[in-house]
């Protein structure tokens, strides 16, 4: 992978992203958060006294379960969508390698949207009467959550031609359950961590938990390498994948 | 003989399990190489596989002298492709579209822009290139495309069904703008159904049947052998003149129109021709002489047995 090859590669991919379905839908999406947000600030009509604590609790709705509704959503833009639309025979045909287009649309979509759900959540927790300063936890969370979400949901959509469908039976029947299991095995879990660094986690409620200490630096380096192996898997999978709906 | 710019060796390549190229040999020096075949006869695989999408089982594909895929991004930078089958820039302006092809290829923006107006001027696309492409007929997309491929400058162009969808003065024009390129020095490979495109741009076919090659060679050599027919009309033809001529040796067969169809035909026979017709009292009114077309000599490739290695 020379330069060259991952700048016509980010090239590729940053040109007709704002012109793509998917793309103009997040930002509708996030339009319609900032919005739901600022009417229940100024006109909602929750108890006076309560629209901080309302605003509080959207943000936590957005973290979990928004943040890995909005990566799955998104993850399909690095790769699968150019397949379906069979717009990705162009970047291929170039002089750029499959692994530089597959690590540099991928890592580039976690990192991008990774950054805004991040600044979502501040902008709602914000507008909710928030201080900035103590919304630094929901947006690390938020941030390295959907980097996270979003680079294991794109390996998901090119390894499965349903890979919205596996996306949610995944994140429901298997993340988000193992997360709440009170025992050492929810550490397996993305969602267990982006909850330890937003500091919501919840658990079944058993009669015999052993509830894991936790570390937050410990579930930064988690989401960090879980981000890492799942981009290398993509670009593994994309460099062996017969594209055979192309031709 | 020159070194062919395309060389495929024993390719076999399966999809999902089914095989669909079985020991493709062809080695290709014409100007402009037909690609043609029935509906599932390997073509678009083929085109996979010299463009590096498709990995084969076995076998070799060399373009320009480089080999896939260890030089497959060499070869792109000097392969334009206009792909039946790819979506174009979503979005966006036809303009946008080829200066997006452009900067794919490396060029600057600058760059790109300039020789993408360049490319749809010679394609005649006017005020329509600043016009979004979802809203382009089938004609204008298919000149789109081609601006597309052409925007890099490439030595050779792989085109994957270029008059699909046209309009008949569309198809004309696509077609003499594909011969001007040719004739300006580019290779290129066109993957048609159309065989009177292929007869219009081509100097040498490549005719594949179920995953094998059936011929590879020039258009000339296709057609050697196959003599021009010679059709008379007239009065007095019967199937009684028609058995004279045969025994005759001139090989003759009335059709369902009264016409007498002439087949292998020398100087001789025609003068034999108009011997027996005069002494049976026929009166010949029209003697049309029919070149053979590369359609029948295709069908007449695909009814020969095979030979060795799949080729015929």
């Amino acid at each position: 992978m020379t330069p060259r090859e991952l700048g016509i590669a980010l090239r590729s991919y940053l040109l007709p992203l704002p012109r793509t379905t998917a793309f103009r839908l997040s930002l509708l999406g996030v339009a319609i958060v900032y919005l739901i947000a600022f009417l229940i600030r100024t006109i909602g009509r929750a108890p006076a006294g309560t629209e901080g604590e309302l605003s509080f609790e959207m943000g936590k709705a957005l973290l979990m379960p928004g943040v890995p509704i909005f990566a799955l959503l998104v993850s399909e833009l690095p790769l699968r969508e150019g397949i379906r639309h069979r717009t990705i025979l162009y970047p291929l045909l170039g002089p750029a390698s499959r692994d530089s287009l597959a690590l540099v649309r991928s890592a580039v979509t976690a990192l991008l949207f990774g950054l805004a759900f991040g600044i979502m959540v501040v902008g709602v927790g914000w507008i909710g009467g928030q201080s900035l300063t103590s919304l630094g936890a929901p947006f690390l969370a938020a941030t390295l959550g959907g980097v996270a979400f979003t680079a294991v949901f794109g390996f998901i959509q090119l390894l499965l031609a349903r890979g919205l469908a596996a996306g949610l039976l995944w994140y429901f029947l298997f993340d988000e359950s193992i997360a709440k299991i009170p025992f050492e095995l929810c550490r397996l879990s993305v969602s267990y961590h982006v909850r330890v660094l937003a500091g919501m986690q919840e658990f079944f409620e058993i009669p015999v938990a052993n509830v894991p200490a936790e570390h937050r630096l410990v579930s930064v380096l988690v989401l960090v390498v879980i981000t890492v192996i799942a981009l290398l898997a993509t670009m593994l999978i994309f460099r062996r994948r017969d594209l055979t709906e192309l031709c | 003989m020159s070194t062919p710019w395309i060389q495929v060796e024993d390719l076999h390549l399966a999809r999902g399990g089914r095989p669909v190229l079985m020991g493709i040999n062809a080695a290709l020096h014409g100007r402009a190489v037909g690609l043609v075949g029935a509906n599932g006869a390997g073509k678009s695989t083929l085109i996979g596989a010299i463009l590096g999408i498709l990995a084969p089982q076995k076998g070799q594909v060399t373009v320009l002298g480089l080999k896939q895929p260890e030089a497959a991004l060499t070869i792109r930078t000097k392969a334009g492709v206009m792909a039946e089958q790819a979506g174009i820039f979503p979005g966006g302006s036809g303009v946008d579209a080829v200066v997006f092809a452009g900067m794919l290829s490396g060029l600057s923006r600058r760059e790109a822009l300039r020789r993408g107006h360049r490319a749809l001027d010679a394609l005649d696309v006017g005020e329509e290139r600043y016009r979004p492409t979802a809203e382009y007929s089938t004609g204008m997309r298919q000149r789109c495309k081609m601006a597309m491929s052409l925007v890099h400058d490439p030595e050779i162009l792989i085109l994957d069904e270029p008059t699909v969808g046209l309009d008949p003065p569309g198809r004309t024009q696509l077609l003499n703008l594909i011969r001007g390129l040719r004739d300006e020095g580019r290779r290129i490979l066109v993957s048609t159904h159309i065989l009177a495109d292929a007869e219009f741009l081509c100097d040498e076919m490549l005719l594949l049947d179920a995953g094998t090659v059936a011929f590879c060679g020039p258009v000339s050599t296709m057609l050697k052998g196959r003599e021009a027919r010679f059709i008379a009309s007239g009065d007095g033809l019967d199937q009684a003149l028609a058995d004279r001529l045969s025994a005759a040796g001139v090989p003759a067969a009335l059709d369902d129109k009264g016409r007498l169809t002439l087949a292998a035909v020398d100087e001789a026979a025609l003068q034999r021709f108009w011997k027996v017709t005069a002494e049976s009292g026929a009166a010949i009114r029209k003697l049309d002489r029919e070149a053979p077309t590369l359609e029948e000599a295709l069908l007449a490739t695909l009814d020969a047995p095979p030979v060795n290695g799949g080729a015929r």
